[in-house]
C-alpha cells in the first residue's frame, strides 16, 4: 500500500513537471500547431478524435504526442503533414492520411530529420506518398504502425518506411501494404527489422542500398513484385523470414546484388518465381533454409564466389539451381534435394552418389529463355538424364557431394 | 512500285533514337532494379538501334566505362530531365546538379536538367555544384565505381 501511494505520488509529481495540453476540435486548443507553439520541452499533447487540416506541422520541441481514437491528420493530397526536427519526440495513436505526391520533395506522413531518440508507434497511415521517412536520424523506434497506400503505379507511390543516412533504428511489427518499397534503407547502418509484414509492394518488400550491419528477422514478405533486395551492402544477417508468392517475370524472394559477408539462415522461400537470385554475392553462408515450390530455388551468377549452401531443403522446385557459366566458385554441401534419386547403401544418411542440382535444361533456358516451353518434353528429360551421367555443359564443380537422404526438420 | 517501297524502307530508318522508359516495368540492365523514379533514369542507344535502360545516370556510365557494350557500338546516351520527368535529353546537352541533399537512386546524387535556369534554382535550394557531362563520367570513374563497382568484382 505504501509502495502504491509512493508510486501514485511519483506519477502526480511527474505530471506537475510535464504539462499536458489537449487538442480538441471543439475545445480551447483546436490545432496541433497551436498546441506545439504553447508547449514547452517535455510536455505531452493529447489529440482528441477529429479531422485536422492544418497544413505542414513542425514538431521542434521534445514532446509526447498521443492520439485518442486515432485523430486524423489530413494532408489534403497537397503537402507533407508532420516534420519532426527535435530529439526525443514520441508520436503514438494518430492517423495520417492523404499526403501529397511531389516530384522534387519526398513528402511523408511523418518525417524525422536530424533528430535522435524518436518513437513512432501504433499509428495508422492511409494513402500517403511516403508514410514514415527518417533522414539523418538515430536511435529511433518505429513500431506497430499500420501503413497502407493507394498508389497504383509504382512511380507514383513512395516507400512505406524509408531510412536515409540513419543509424541504430528499430523497425518492429509494422504492417505495410502496397507502397513502392515496403521498407527501404539507404546509407543506413545498425538497423534491426523484426516481425514486420510487407505485402503487395509495387517493387520490393524490403530494400537495402548501401546499408551495412543490419539484421532482419521473422518478417513476412508476401505478394510483392519482389520480396527482399539486398544491394551494395555488407554484413547483413537474415533469419527466420518468410518470402512467399513473389511471382512475376522479374520477381524473386531475395536478391543479393553486390554484397558480401552475409548470413542467411532459417528462412522459408515458398512459391516465388526465383527463391534467391545472386549476382555479385561473396562469402554468404546460406543454411537451414527451406526452398519449396519455387520456379528456380537459386539462380547464382558467375559473378558470385565463396558462398556456401548447406543444410537447406530443396523441395519440389521446377529448377533447383541455375547458373550462367560452367565455371563456378561456390559450395553446395549436405543439402536435402527432393529430386535426388540416388540410394544410401552405406546407411550414413547421405546419398552414395553426388547430386548435380543444375539441370542441363536450366542451362539452356538461361541462354534461350523461350526454350522454357519445352520444359515437360520427353527429349529434354532424356537429355537431362544423359547430362547427369556424363556432364558436358553444366558446371562440373557445382555438385553436392553429400546430399542428405532425409529432409531436415 | 519498287521506288515507293524503298522510300518506305528509308523512312523507317534514320538516326537511332532512345526508347522511352516504362517506369514501374523496365529493369535497369546494370543494377537489376525496377526503374521507378521518373525524375531519374537514362538510356544508352547502340548503333544497332537497341536501347539499354538504367535507373540512374551512374548505372549507365558504369555500364559504359566497364565496356559491357564495345565503345564503338555506342551511338548516344540520354538522361531524364529532372524538371520534365520521363523526358529524355542527350547527356551532352544537360546540366547536372551534384549535391548530397538530393539523393539519386544509386547514390551518386546527380540530377540532370535541360534548362540551366531551373538547374540554378535547384542549386539555390539544395546547394552543391553544377557540373557538365565529362565531370559526371569522372565522378563515376573516380568516386562511384571504386566504392560500389570493382570492390566486389
Amino acid at each position: 500500500m505504501k509502495l502504491l501511494r509512493c508510486l501514485l505520488f511519483a506519477v502526480i509529481s511527474f505530471n506537475a513537471y510535464a504539462n499536458e495540453i489537449t487538442v480538441d476540435p471543439e475545445g480551447e486548443v483546436r490545432t496541433l500547431t497551436g498546441a506545439i507553439a504553447m508547449a514547452s520541452e517535455g510536455d505531452t499533447i493529447i489529440i482528441k478524435p477529429g479531422v485536422y487540416r492544418e497544413g505542414p506541422i513542425v514538431i521542434d520541441k521534445s514532446l509526447t504526442i498521443i492520439g485518442e481514437g486515432y485523430p486524423e491528420i489530413d494532408g489534403e493530397e497537397k503537402y507533407e503533414t508532420i516534420k519532426v526536427t527535435a530529439d526525443d519526440v514520441t508520436i503514438r495513436g494518430i492517423k495520417v492520411t492523404n499526403v501529397g505526391v511531389a516530384f522534387i520533395h519526398d513528402n511523408a506522413g511523418i518525417r524525422v530529420e536530424d533528430a535522435r531518440g524518436c518513437e513512432i508507434s501504433d499509428n495508422v497511415f492511409v494513402n500517403n506518398f511516403f508514410a514514415i521517412l527518417l533522414a539523418r536520424a538515430a536511435d529511433c523506434t518505429v513500431r506497430n504502425n499500420s501503413i497502407r497506400a493507394f498508389g497504383e503505379l509504382e512511380s507514383y507511390s513512395g516507400n512505406g518506411i524509408h531510412l536515409w543516412n540513419s543509424e541504430n533504428i528499430t523497425i518492429e511489427n509494422n504492417h505495410i501494404d502496397g507502397h513502392r518499397d515496403g521498407i527501404y534503407l539507404e546509407f543506413s547502418k545498425d538497423a534491426t527489422i523484426t516481425g514486420n509484414t510487407s505485402i503487395n509492394s509495387l517493387r520490393y518488400g524490403l530494400h537495402f542500398m548501401f546499408s551495412n550491419d543490419c539484421v532482419y528477422l521473422r518478417n513476412t514478405f508476401r505478394n510483392n513484385s519482389a520480396g527482399v533486395a539486398v544491394m551494395y551492402t555488407q554484413r547483413v544477417v537474415m533469419t527466420e523470414n518468410v518470402m512467399e508468392y513473389n511471382w512475376g517475370p522479374a520477381s524473386f524472394g531475395l536478391l543479393l546484388k553486390d554484397i558480401r559477408d552475409s548470413h542467411i539462415h532459417n528462412n522459408v522461400f515458398y512459391k516465388n518465381t526465383l527463391g534467391i537470385y545472386a549476382d555479385g554475392s561473396h562469402n554468404a553462408r546460406i543454411e537451414h533454409n527451406d526452398f519449396i515450390e519455387n520456379g528456380w530455388a537459386v539462380r547464382i551468377w558467375a559473378s558470385c564466389s565463396e558462398n556456401v549452401f548447406t543444410r537447406n531443403n530443396f523441395i519440389n522446385n521446377t529448377f533447383d539451381v541455375a547458373t550462367n557459366s560452367t565455371r563456378h566458385f561456390n559450395t553446395f554441401i549436405e543439402n536435402y534435394w527432393s529430386s535426388y534419386d540416388g540410394y544410401d547403401l552405406t546407411g550414413d544418411g547421405f546419398g552414395d552418389i553426388p547430386y548435380r542440382p543444375v539441370r542441363l535444361f536450366s542451362y539452356i533456358v538461361e541462354r534461350y529463355p523461350t526454350a522454357l516451353i519445352l520444359l515437360r518434353s520427353q527429349l529434354i528429360m532424356a537429355l537431362d538424364i544423359a547430362e547427369r551421367i556424363i556432364p558436358t555443359l553444366t558446371p562440373e564443380t557445382l555438385v553436392d557431394e553429400r546430399p542428405l537422404m532425409r529432409r531436415i526438420p | 512500285m519498287t521506288v515507293l517501297f524503298c522510300c518506305f524502307l528509308l523512312a523507317g530508318c534514320g538516326e537511332p533514337k532512345p526508347e522511352e522508359i516504362d517506369f514501374g516495368r523496365d529493369v535497369c540492365v546494370y543494377c537489376i532494379m525496377t526503374i521507378v523514379q521518373p525524375q531519374y533514369g537514362a538510356v544508352l542507344v547502340t548503333d544497332k538501334y537497341r536501347s539499354y535502360k538504367f535507373d540512374a545516370v551512374e548505372c549507365m556510365v558504369a555500364y559504359y566505362l566497364e565496356e559491357r557494350i564495345p565503345r564503338e557500338n555506342v551511338h548516344s546516351m540520354w538522361t531524364i530531365d529532372f524538371e520534365n520527368p520521363r523526358e529524355l535529353i542527350n547527356v551532352e546537352d544537360a546540366f547536372y546538379l551534384y549535391t548530397d541533399n538530393l539523393p539519386s537512386p544509386m547514390g551518386l546524387n546527380v540530377s540532370a536538367y535541360r534548362n540551366r535556369e531551373f538547374a540554378l534554382s535547384m542549386q539555390d535550394q539544395y546547394g552543391g555544384e553544377i557540373i557538365d557531362w565529362d565531370r559526371v563520367v569522372d565522378l563515376v570513374e573516380l568516386l562511384w565505381l571504386p566504392q560500389w563497382g570493382p570492390m566486389y568484382r
